[in-house]
Parts: C-alpha cells; structure tokens; sequence
C-alpha cells in the first residue's frame, strides 16, 4: 500500500477509462491520458461536453477507477488500494467542489462542513468548531444554522468550499465550480478559489467550460474526445 | 453520536425529501416530523408497531390467563395439600414438625375438612365442596379473605369456642359461599341455606344416610375460577367437623412455599421423605396438561402473529431502498467526503434499526392501550363464558422476558429487511450521482 510509484504529487499514467457496448464495442471516454501535477500546482482542464474532463478529475479524485492506467498520489498507486482504503484517503487529503453544491439538505451549513471530519471520526464539537471557523473565513457567519434549501447560489457554493478545505486537504478538485452560478457569484467563486490555493498552498485540479476562468490558471489543459488536445 | 447514525436518523426524518431539495417546505425544521418523514415511512411504521402491538398483547393475555388461572388455583388451594392416610389421628403439632422438617422452605401451613354436601332450597340442588378452615392460620396460606367481595371473612367459632369476628353469637354455623352459587340460590349475606350431607350408612356400605344442616351467608367469594365459584362453601373447621359428624380435629394439611413455582418438585421430595403414609398433591395437579399446553401455544401464538411482523418488515425493507434511490446524489458526496461503501450500508443498515426501534416502540405502548382496552371489554361485555374458559376474567400480564422476545425479534428482522437496500446503497457508483452533463 506504501509502494512508491511516481516522483511526482499527483500522475496518471496512461489512463483510460471505458464501457462496454452492445455487439462487443467499448465506448472509450479516456483514451490513455498522462498526467502530471506538482505540489501547490494549479491547473485548469477545458473542453466541450462529452470530451473526458471529469471522468479525468474523478478518476484522479479517486472517485472512479480507470479501466486501465495508473494514478500516483505522493507515490502511492491509488489503483491498488481497495475501498475503505480509498475512502479513507480521499477524506484526508483530497476536496470536492461541484457545479451543483451537492449539500445534505437535512443538514445546516454548519453541520454540512462539519461532515468531513465528522466521517474522519472527529469528535462533533470538534468538528463544528472548525467548521464555523471556516463558515467566518467565508463571510457566512450569520448562515451558520440555515439549511441549504435557506441559502443563495453563491452562499451555497461557498458552504460546499468551505466544506471541501476544512479537513485541510492537500488537493482540491473543482469540476464547473461557477457552472451554476450567475457572473457576479461566479465572479466571487473564483476569487475565493484562488484565494485558498494561495493561502492555504493547495494542489488545485478545475474542470470548466468557462475559458476566462480556465485561463487565469498557470496551467490550462484542453481535452477533446478523452484525450489532451494541447497545452500539455 | 456516530456519524453513521446520525445520518440515518436525519435521513429517516426527512425521508419524503432528497439532499438539496429546491422546495423550502421540504426538510423544514418547522414540519412535523411524520409529515417530513413521508406517508410511506410513517405507514411503515404503523404496520410494523400494529404487528408488535398483536404479539405484545397476545404474549400479555396469554400470560395472564396462565397468571390468573395459577393465582386462583394457589389462592384457595395453597401450594401442597397433605393428606396423612390411616387410622392414626395426627396432631397438628407433630404434622407441623415432620413437614418443616422435609420443607424448609415452607412458609405457612393450615389445616382443612372438606365434606361433599349437596345446597338444596328454591327447588333446585347443588353438589358443593364445604371447606372446613382454620381462621387463625389460613391467610398464612390461602388469599380468601382478599376474594371477599360482600360481608366479610367470617366463618363462625373455632375449634376452641372463640368466636371468628364481628359476627353475632348466634347458634347457626357461618358460611361463605362461592357467588356462583350464591347467585344460583339467591343468597345474600345474613340468608340462611340448608345442605344434605350424605353420609355412608353403619349397616349397609352401598347405602347412605343424610344429615341436613342449616348455614348462614356472611360473605360471597370470587375465587376466580367459575367451578369453585358453583361449588365452594367456606366454614371454620369446627363446624365443619360438626356438621360432617368428623371426629379428626383435620383430614390434612395446606402447604404455602416460599416460592409456588417449586411446589411441584417439593411434593416429589416430599412424598420421598414422608412416604406412602402421606398423600401429597401440589397446586399443578389436574392442571399440568392444561399449563403445559398453555406453554406449547404460547410458542405457537408468537410465531402466528410474528408473520404479521414480518409482513411489516417488507414495507420497511422498500421503504429504504426508495430512500436509497432518492439519495443516490446524497450517498455520492459521502463517498466523495471519505464514506466507504461499508460505511454507506451501514447508514441504511442503521435507518432499519431505526425503523425498527420506532416501530417496536410504537407498537408496544399500543399494546399497553389495547391490552387495557382488552380488561375494560372484559367487563363491559361478556367477552369470556365462564362455562366455557373456567375463569371469571383473565388478567393481562406483560412479562419481561415475552417483552424482550418481541423487542429483539421485531427490531432484529427490521435490520435484516435492511440488508438489501443496504448492500444496494453501497454499490451506488458515486460518479452517476455527481454527473452533471
């Protein structure tokens, strides 16, 4: 489990990921992708719909497993570990941000960021203090007891920020973070987003169709048909 | 509180609304929480809780006809009746040191006469039992007095001349009599009755002559039991003895044990230490096979209506796995979050705990109300025919052991009925709940 692998933070080696047709095809949604980021590193991956970019980023979230090829994390092979030991990784290291905020409704904006640590076996009142200290840093001191269904769109993505760095993650992955959001929101989105990578010295991985947003990244990645177009 | 846990119960309380619901009403905190758990969950649970509430009241009204036919039987029979054989007249002194000797663990003893006599008055007759007791000693065994349910306990003077209370000196013996019979006969309290005792005849053994004797009401008994209620007379053993023409100062003995359960292995040991001189019977007798089918349909009774429980169950079991499949978005982010698949089954695994716990909560404080509802019909309408169940009334009787049987067996097939949609909630791929395009 602690085999080393890759040199780099964060590689996929020639991942492919594809299902199985009728009449013995397979549809391929990625074709062999390589991928290589550094630590603090932020990237952005562009493409039209369809095109393989967050079938890549949940592959790399752990989320999904390629049908073939490799994924290093710190030079561990992601590919070998079997669920719970996946789980347990994804929980310690790793952050998600969805287009849509994907927030429990039963649950107050509180509680919702408090939830990461509360399944890292946090105990509440540990866990709840963090999360209102993140809840502040976002600007939603006065959200912290409303339920998601009682919040805005910006307020919404911003719990669900808030939530995916307050285990104190090493990479967080945003797939279409402002794909939801008006341009004023989507304007303050991804201020705060840039704002955290340079705070906090995350790892950043952001799937968008959004051009203007993608460029602003150092790094910007095109894909086309689950392969990189340019810019690799 | 364990996170696992605490998701299926919040799950479970906003069961009509998936994660992120657009309608504010929904999950709201203001609703109550039937309405937010949905029609379908909150029928769930009523079937579940009637289903429990079946099986609590049937284990309660079977063990309170078990309970209230034992309390009538050990009342008025007492626990072991002995009875020494032979010519040999025994004293009472000497019969009491031989059975605390045998018996440690003897707590009263009272001696009896019993004469078979026959009620005759108002053109009718009535075969009947005349108890003949000893006043000063028999509460140490037998629970009459507290049957009493007109006059009092008074049975007319004692072996010695004293008198047994506040009835008057007069010469007619005092009796109490079973209200079967004093309602067959009309009696009340201060009527007098005559009875026929037939005795064998000095000269002709296949013969028999009669006396006639003259008794007075002093109290009507309720002893529970319908045929002792047709049958039984009560009178203080001195007249007992004088009405039967018996000699004896007692025909034999009743035994109270520390513990009436035992009765039946301490006739065995008794009968071993005293011999073939004493005949024993314990309160069981005449009424072991009675007691031991009781036992057999007790079993039978339970797993009947525990279908109705597990009829329950499927509605538990489909209510969570529309649970899971309207959580399928839900259980993605707690996979993206660090949730294992193990761990996501165990969230539905929990929420069929809950149902379970709900239900046989429920279920049981309906039980209490219909087992209630069962003593009050009792005797507002004439639910049990003596004639026909032998007790007057059955008493319910929730017993711990029944309760923690139900308790266990309902929660327990709440959770199997939680396995499926559970191990189906695991195999959710967390991609198809966050795709978006």
């Amino acid at each position: 489990m602690t085999e080393v692998g890759s040199k780099a933070f964060l590689e996929a080696r020639g991942a492919t990921k594809s299902y199985p047709l009728a009449g013995g095809q397979r549809l391929e949604i990625l074709r062999g992708i390589d991928l290589t980021i550094q630590k603090g590193e932020a990237i952005s991956i562009v493409g039209a719909s369809g095109a393989g970019k967050s079938t890549l980023l949940h592959i790399l979230g752990t989320l999904d497993r390629p049908t073939l090829g490799k994924v290093f994390h710190a030079g561990l092979d992601l590919t070998r570990l079997n669920d719970d030991e996946l789980a347990k990784h994804r929980n310690q290291t790793m952050g998600f941000v969805f287009q849509f905020h994907h927030l429990l409704g039963e649950f107050s904006a509180l509680e919702n960021v408090a939830m990461p640590l509360r399944i890292g076996g946090e105990p509440m009142h540990l866990a709840v203090k963090a999360a209102e200290e993140k809840l502040v840093m976002l600007g939603l001191k006065d959200r912290l007891h409303h339920r998601p269904n009682e919040l805005s769109g910006g307020e919404q993505q911003r719990v669900a920020i808030a939530r995916s760095i307050v285990r104190k993650p090493q990479i967080l992955f945003a797939d279409e973070p402002t794909g939801n959001l008006d341009t004023q929101n989507a304007a303050r989105i991804q201020e705060l987003i840039f704002e955290l990578h340079q705070t906090l010295g995350l790892t950043l991985v952001v799937v968008t169709h959004d051009q203007n947003f993608a460029a602003r990244f150092p790094r910007m990645l095109h894909m086309r048909d689950g392969q990189w177009d340019r810019g690799i | 509180m364990n996170v696992k846990l605490w998701l299926a119960a919040r799950f479970l309380a906003h069961h009509t609304g998936a994660a992120g619901s657009a309608n504010p009403s929904e999950g709201s905190s203001g609703a109550s929480i039937w309405r937010r758990m949905g029609l379908p969950a909150v029928l769930s649970i009523i079937g579940l809780a009637i289903g429990v509430a079946s099986l609590t009241v049937a284990m309660a009204v079977v063990s309170g006809f078990e309970a209230t036919l034992r309390s009538a039987l050990i009342d008025v029979f007492g626990d072991l009746l002995v009875i020494r054989r032979g010519e040999e007249p025994l004293t009472l002194d000497r019969a009491r040191a031989r059975l605390k000797e045998a018996l440690p663990d003897m707590v009263g003893l009272t001696p009896f006469i019993t004469l078979e006599a026959i009620v005759v008055g108002q053109g009718k007759l009535n075969g009947v039992v005349i108890q003949g007791v000893d006043e000063t000693s028999v509460d140490s065994v037998l629970k009459l007095r507290s049957r009493v349910i007109r006059g009092e306990f008074d049975v007319g003077p004692q072996e010695d001349g004293r008198d047994s209370g506040g009835a008057s000196q007069d010469s007619v013996p005092h009796a109490l009599v079973g209200k079967a019979l004093a309602k067959r006969f009309g009696l009340g309290i201060g009527d007098r009755f005559k009875v026929v005792i037939p005795k064998p005849s000095a000269q002709d053994t296949s013969a028999f002559v009669s006396s006639v004797a003259e008794l007075k009401v002093t109290g009507i008994i309720d002893f529970g039991k319908s045929d002792y209620d047709e049958r039984t007379v009560v009178t203080s053993i001195a007249q007992a003895r004088r009405i039967g023409g018996i000699s004896a100062p007692f025909i034999g003995l009743r035994v109270k044990l520390k513990d009436s359960a035992r009765a039946q292995q301490a006739a065995i040991d008794l009968t071993r230490v005293l011999g073939s001189n004493w005949w024993i019977m314990d309160w069981t007798e005449g009424n072991r096979n009675f007691f031991r089918a009781i036992k057999y349909e007790r079993v039978a009774i339970f797993f009947v209506i525990f279908i109705m429980v597990i009829a329950a169950s499927f509605n538990v079991a489909s209510n969570i796995f529309i649970g899971v499949l309207r959580r399928t978005s839900d259980v993605s982010i707690l996979r993206a979050l660090g949730l294992s698949k193990r761990e996501v089954a165990a969230i539905f695994r929990y929420q069929g705990l809950l149902f379970g716990v709900v239900g046989t909560v429920c279920g049981l404080l309906l039980g209490v109300c219909l087992a209630g509802a069962f003593l009050w019909a009792q005797s507002a309408f004439d639910l049990l025919p003596a004639e026909v169940y032998k007790l007057n009334r059955i008493g319910v009787e929730f017993d711990p052991i029944d309760i923690g049987v139900v308790v266990l067996a309902a929660i327990a097939i709440c959770v199997v009925a939680s396995l499926a949609p559970a191990a189906r909630a695991a195999q959710l791929d967390p991609v198809e709940g966050l795709r978006h395009d």
